[in-house]
């Protein structure tokens, strides 16, 4: 349905950029219309940055064609009609480059210091609400890669009321994602004024520059303007960069490597599942109801990514501040047993000298053995409950190399 | 507007054109998006010499059928004329365009169906352009051009759309409503009192070209409505938790939920609840006017609102064209709950009842449909615009034969088996025989929390019950209790997890998506082995437990790339492929392809990967990669390429056939080529379909039953212009068997019709998760798991070192 030079959309001018791709896949494209459908998959991918991208080539297209228009119909009309995406745009700050991130020399670099932000939102609101996100917790971390995280900064934030009619949506999106209740929640919010200007002393950096955020690049466009928003609505005069970590860890790599990382590499290295639920990572509220989706864990994430891909190589030794704890021997309550069974009563026992190469190196001869009784085949002590920790007991892992061992059970 | 004079004048120009604008039609008709739905028009059996004269097989008992479909007879020589109808000067309305039109009836004729610029009618006009003059209210006179563009014969693709959409009007003649695609029957609702529900019964109809006839393919669909309204729901809550929290639980057990206006019978979301307004509020409506919400029921409905301090409800318009948004407000007194809670379809009994109503046997489904067909028979408006057309419908379901083709042995380990065919299942067969190829167990890991210590004994014992008559071989774990946290279960994973352990067996105490999501990911992506997750509820009935440890430890025994038991496949050098899509609707609208290839002789191994569509690709451009992949294991394992490829493609959406055809299998054929020069092997792409309309019944001592498993219907019922058919190969305990629609899009096999039945059929009894006959080819079910758990909990590859296993089982 392509209307010749009449109102365009994001979409059309999406389209059209791809039609030279499409061509060179060999499609028998000619003209926008029969490119459709090879198209909207892809731009339903396409991040709300990039989506921005076209929505204002449409715009400043669409709008020069009503001015030309309005120009030869109705030349008494001064004013031509407003353009369509007149809603306020609380993006004070355009997006900086990665080009302004550089160091003299690894020394620099290692003591930089960089703030990882996040903030959540109730969802994403359609472009045609002037409330495009509705901020609802923030988490922020100081880091250096000489350090590792030095401090943290984390609030719920007292949200806006969903515009009319969104609610379902805000609730939706916050069920898939963090899960912070929109009313009903009875930990303290931070209100706007609060939570900007504790950040603004958070990040305060040293020589007086603005603050340097980095977050992912996929929710740049959010964080972006919910800062813009609450700079707006509270009137406190900010300003800040916000940078994509990805490009701060392809900036790190570049240095050490002399060459890019692939995309896929930076993101496999972000995106470390087993930090999700890493103990000490998220805040107090989404560890306790073990919900993955946290903002200050998010931003502590980055941080653990980059000491873990760059200490070695920028030869800093690593700390409890830059990876999660993870050995066992700490006391965190985590309860890990181990216990023998001993349930097929006709297994042969090999001696269990057969390898216990486990990474802790917990003394075998603490291994307990009970013995089964016939009563119970599955002749198993547990401990008893409470709080005793018992921990570091080491792997029994018996008769693991034996090949005859499992015969027909009798009964 | 310019936009609709531009596609008038097109028309003009293309009289053939009309689709788009019946389409329209059928649009605002509401219901359907623009969509062919039925892949008219696509004709890909044209394209293959070898089934040019028969699709049909022949092995088999002939088996005496009848189906849902009805044949649509009309008049000899009948046609559909198409005229255009122009204004002058230009008529923008269209309900303006049909009255200036309709002023002329004794010229037109009482019988026409008109979309605003295309009109149809059973009969010619004299001349070929015809001019009318009508005057509008304001008295200004319009010159109506009426020229007829074309003469269709019954059986073009437009003649067929206009029966659709003739069809529909019947059913509205009938007072028939509509809800979503379907018409329901409000007068006669069937009552669940004990469940405070409602089942509407309605038809699902669809009028197509097959294979000899137009005929119309009806089928019987059941809408549940519940017996009470959002304010009954409103009071109960307010008894429940008081003033004081009234609000928040309203907003979080009536958010989000599918409500049903009885007034006009269309279905709504609550979005949201506006406490600021009543019943007794104004609203603004189209013409600027104000009014309150009692008076506009009243006006329009005659419907007396009697809670006035009742809140409003606000429900988001679904985006139509030209993007306009808005809400819209209900009165909740006014609005019945629709649909089954979680809560109600976690209540057994209340699901019996329910089937009781809603899966109907083979007998009741036919009389449903009977009765459907008599409104039809009966009812005189309907009789008589059907005789103005020119049209008439059978009253009786047509009857063919089908094949059921031979059933299939089981092969294991040197034994081989027959199954009883009713059941089409041999669990109780292959019990106690080795598998084909059984992996030890030698070292693996066996968490549990503290709580379920007793059911992780349990477990362990029955497994060593069960698994040495399978041949597998397996030592004690390493039990580990943790605490129940995700973060315990990963950490203990992280720690105990050696290269040389075969399998984790988890044991999960509650259901919670995050904490096997998260166990997933880390053994599927970073830390890639083979895991099983058991939840401790099933292992809790000592009854099953035997019968359940079977399951898992064969279900292990694939994970860990076992194979259990195998069918005779007569071809050689072949690899078989199935491809199934999943849509994240979670992680930002991802989609997921699962891509599975068989690896062996025997169709045993499987190679899998899946396809996480990355920004800006088309999810076939990684498929493939896949396929190429597939190619290289493929002569790993068997020191030589296939000479054969076939490929079972799922999760297709209605109307993606031309894609399919157009775009994925020349990229198929790219793909093949870029192997070698030398390399082109035969291919044949078969598109599997779950969900079709058509129900076959068998005709057996004057009842009707399901058909058995193995039945293939190729005839009367298939579409002339593709190279398809049908196979029922699982059974039903109750209600209707639903068979699977495979259509060859493309194929150089040069096997015969009879052979690909076969084969496929052949594949249904391979997924070793069942010990019986699916649905689906197996690699297609494999495919979909892979993707369901990429999708629902990974959200990325998993690693390539499980490729070779069904890790995903």
């Amino acid at each position: 349905m392509a209307r010749r030079g009449g109102h365009r959309t994001a979409f059309l001018w999406f389209v059209h950029d791809q039609l030279p791709g499409l061509e060179r896949r060999g499609l028998s494209v000619t003209c926008v219309g029969d490119a459709v459908p090879y198209c909207s998959q892809a731009w339903e991918s396409l991040t709300e940055e990039e989506k921005m991208m076209y929505a204002e080539k449409a715009r400043t297209w669409n709008s020069k064609k009503r001015s030309q228009k309005t120009v030869k119909e109705t030349r008494n009309v001064p004013d031509p009609v407003p353009a369509p995406l007149t809603t306020k745009m609380p993006c004070v700050t355009p997006l900086p480059d990665a080009s302004a991130l550089s160091w003299k020399n690894d020394q620099d670099m290692v003591a930089d210091i960089f703030y990882f932000l996040d903030i959540y939102s109730y969802g994403r609101l359609p472009p045609h609400c002037e409330q495009r996100f509705l901020p609802c917790e923030i988490g922020c971390v100081r880091y250096s890669l000489q350090h590792g995280i030095l401090a943290d900064f984390h609030h719920f934030i007292d949200p806006e009321v969903p515009p009319r009619g969104f609610r379902y949506h805000c609730q939706a999106s916050s069920d898939e994602t963090h899960k912070i209740p929109i009313s009903g929640f009875h930990h303290p919010r931070a209100c706007y004024a609060v939570v900007l200007r504790e950040l603004i002393e958070f990040a305060q950096p040293a020589r007086g520059a603005r603050p340097r955020f980095f977050c992912r690049s996929n929710d740049r466009f959010r964080i972006n303007w919910c800062l813009g928003r609450m700079a707006s609505i509270t009137g406190i005069e900010s300003h800040w960069e916000l940078f994509a970590v990805e490009d701060l860890i392809m900036k790190l790599y570049q240095k050490k490597y002399q060459k890019e990382p692939s995309n896929v590499w930076v993101y496999r290295k972000l995106d470390v599942c087993l930090w999700d639920f890493s103990s000490n990572t998220r805040c107090k509220w989404h560890e306790e109801n073990d919900i993955i989706c946290c903002a200050l864990a998010s931003c502590k994430k980055m941080g653990y990514c980059i000491s873990k891909s760059f200490a070695g190589v920028y030869g800093v030794p690593l700390t409890a501040a830059h990876l999660p704890l993870q050995d066992s021997d700490s006391d965190q309550g985590t309860n890990t047993r181990i216990v023998k069974l001993d349930a097929g009563h006709n297994q042969k026992m090999k001696a269990e000298s057969s390898g216990c190469n486990k990474p802790l190196g917990c003394p075998r001869q603490d291994q307990e053995f009970v013995p089964s009784n016939c009563d119970s085949p599955c002749g198993v002590k547990t401990s008893p409950c409470g709080t005793s920790v018992v921990q570091g007991r080491g792997v029994i892992r018996l008769l693991r190399s034996a090949s005859d061992l499992s015969k027909p059970f009798s009964n | 507007m310019a936009h609709c004079s531009n596609r008038r004048q097109q028309q003009l120009h293309h009289g053939l054109q009309v689709s788009s604008g019946l389409q329209d039609m059928s649009l605002r008709d509401r219901g359907g998006r623009r969509r062919d739905f039925h892949d008219l028009g696509v004709n890909t059996r044209q394209a293959m010499v070898h089934v040019q004269e028969s699709k049909t097989g022949f092995s088999g008992k002939v088996i005496k059928l009848t189906t849902n479909h009805f044949r649509l007879t009309s008049r000899p020589q009948w046609a559909l004329y198409q005229y255009h109808v122009g204004y002058s000067p230009e008529m923008e309305a269209r309900r303006l365009r049909s009255a200036l039109l309709f002023q002329h009836e004794e010229t037109i004729g009482k019988t026409h169906a008109f979309d605003g610029s295309i009109l149809f009618l059973p009969k010619k006009l004299e001349n070929k352009v015809t001019e009318l003059f009508s005057r509008t209210r304001n008295g200004e006179d319009v010159k109506i051009t009426v020229t007829l563009t074309n003469e269709l014969p019954p059986t073009s693709p437009t003649c067929l759309q206009f029966y659709n959409i003739i069809f529909r009007r019947l059913l509205k003649m009938l007072n028939l409503q509509q809800i979503g695609r379907n018409y329901y029957n409000p007068s006669d609702p069937v009552s669940i009192p004990n469940h405070r529900l409602m089942v509407w019964l309605g038809f699902t109809s669809s009028i197509l070209q097959y294979e000899e006839n137009i005929m119309l393919c009806a089928d019987v669909s059941h809408k549940v409505l519940r017996g009470e309204t959002v304010l009954d729901t409103m009071h109960s809550l307010h008894s429940q938790v008081g003033e004081e929290r009234f609000r928040d639980a309203c907003a979080k057990e009536l958010i989000g939920l599918i409500v049903l206006t009885k007034y006009n019978n269309r279905t709504y979301r609550i979005d949201d609840i506006d406490w600021d307004n009543n019943p007794k509020s104004t609203f603004r409506k189209s013409d600027g006017s104000e009014m309150s919400f009692v008076e506009y029921y009243k006006k329009q409905y005659n419907i007396e609102i009697s809670d006035w301090m009742q809140p409003v409800l606000i429900s988001q318009m679904k985006r139509k064209r030209g993007n306009i948004q808005g809400t819209v407000a209900l009165i909740p007194e006014l609005c019945s709950l629709t649909g089954l809670t979680d809560k109600m379809r976690n209540d057994f009994n209340m699901m019996k009842d329910l089937a009781i109503h809603t899966r109907l046997p083979p007998e009741q489904r036919q009389r449903e449909l009977g009765r459907l067909l008599n409104y039809i028979q009966k009812d005189d408006n309907v009789q008589k615009e059907l005789r103005n057309w020119g049209l008439s419908f059978d009253n009786k379901s047509v009857s063919f034969t089908g094949r059921i083709v031979q059933g299939e042995k089981i092969f294991q380990s040197g034994a081989m088996f027959d199954y009883n065919p009713q059941f089409a299942d041999w669990t109780k067969e292959t019990r106690g025989v080795p598998l084909i190829r059984s992996m030890p167990m030698d070292s693996w890991l066996l968490i549990y929390t503290r709580r379920n210590y007793d059911v992780a004994n349990t477990l362990l014992q029955s497994l060593f019950k069960v698994t040495p008559s399978m041949g597998i071989h397996m030592n004690r774990p390493s039990m580990i209790e943790v605490d129940d946290r995700t973060e315990a279960y990963l950490r203990v994973l992280q720690q105990r997890i050696t290269p040389d352990i075969n399998i984790v067996v988890c044991i999960l105490s509650s259901s919670r998506k995050d904490k096997y999501d998260a166990i997933k990911k880390y053994l599927c992506t970073d830390c890639p082995i083979p895991s099983q997750c058991v939840l401790a509820r099933t292992l809790s009935k000592p009854q099953t437990i035997m019968t359940v440890a079977t399951k898992i430890a064969l279900q292990m025994n694939c994970k860990m790339g076992g194979e259990l038991w195998s069918v005779e496949i007569p071809l050689k050098q072949v690899m078989i492929v199935g491809i199934d899509c999943y849509h994240d609707t979670v992680s930002g609208k991802q989609s997921i392809a699962g891509f599975v290839a068989s690896l062996n002789q025997s169709v045993t191994r499987w190679f899998s990967r899946c396809v996480v569509q990355s920004r800006g690709q088309e999810l076939v451009d990684g498929i493939k990669t896949c396929l190429q992949s597939a190619l290289r294991n493929w002569l790993k394992w068997n020191k030589s390429l296939p000479s054969r490829i076939f490929v079972y493609r799922d999760g297709v959406g209605d109307g993606q056939l031309n894609t399919l055809v157009n775009y994925e299998v020349p990229q198929f054929l790219d793909c093949l080529k870029s192997i070698g020069t030398d390399y082109s092997p035969r291919l044949t792409v078969i598109v599997v379909k779950k969900r079709v309309g058509a129900r076959f019944f068998a005709e057996t001592g004057g009842g009707l039953k399901n058909p058995p498993p193995g039945t293939v219907v190729d005839t009367v019922v298939t579409r002339p212009e593709w190279y398809d058919f049908f196979v029922v190969s699982q059974t039903v305990k109750n209600g209707c068997v639903a068979p699977t629609h495979y259509n060859v899009i493309y194929d150089t096999s040069q096997l015969k019709p009879d052979h690909v039945q076969r084969l496929t059929y052949k594949l249904c009894h391979m997924y070793y998760n069942w010990s019986g006959i699916i649905r689906v080819p197996a690699p297609c079910q494999y495919a979909h798991k892979l993707a369901f758990l990429v999708g629902q909990s990974i959200h990325r590859e998993p690693s390539m070192t499980l490729s070779d296993r069904l890790y995903y089982l």
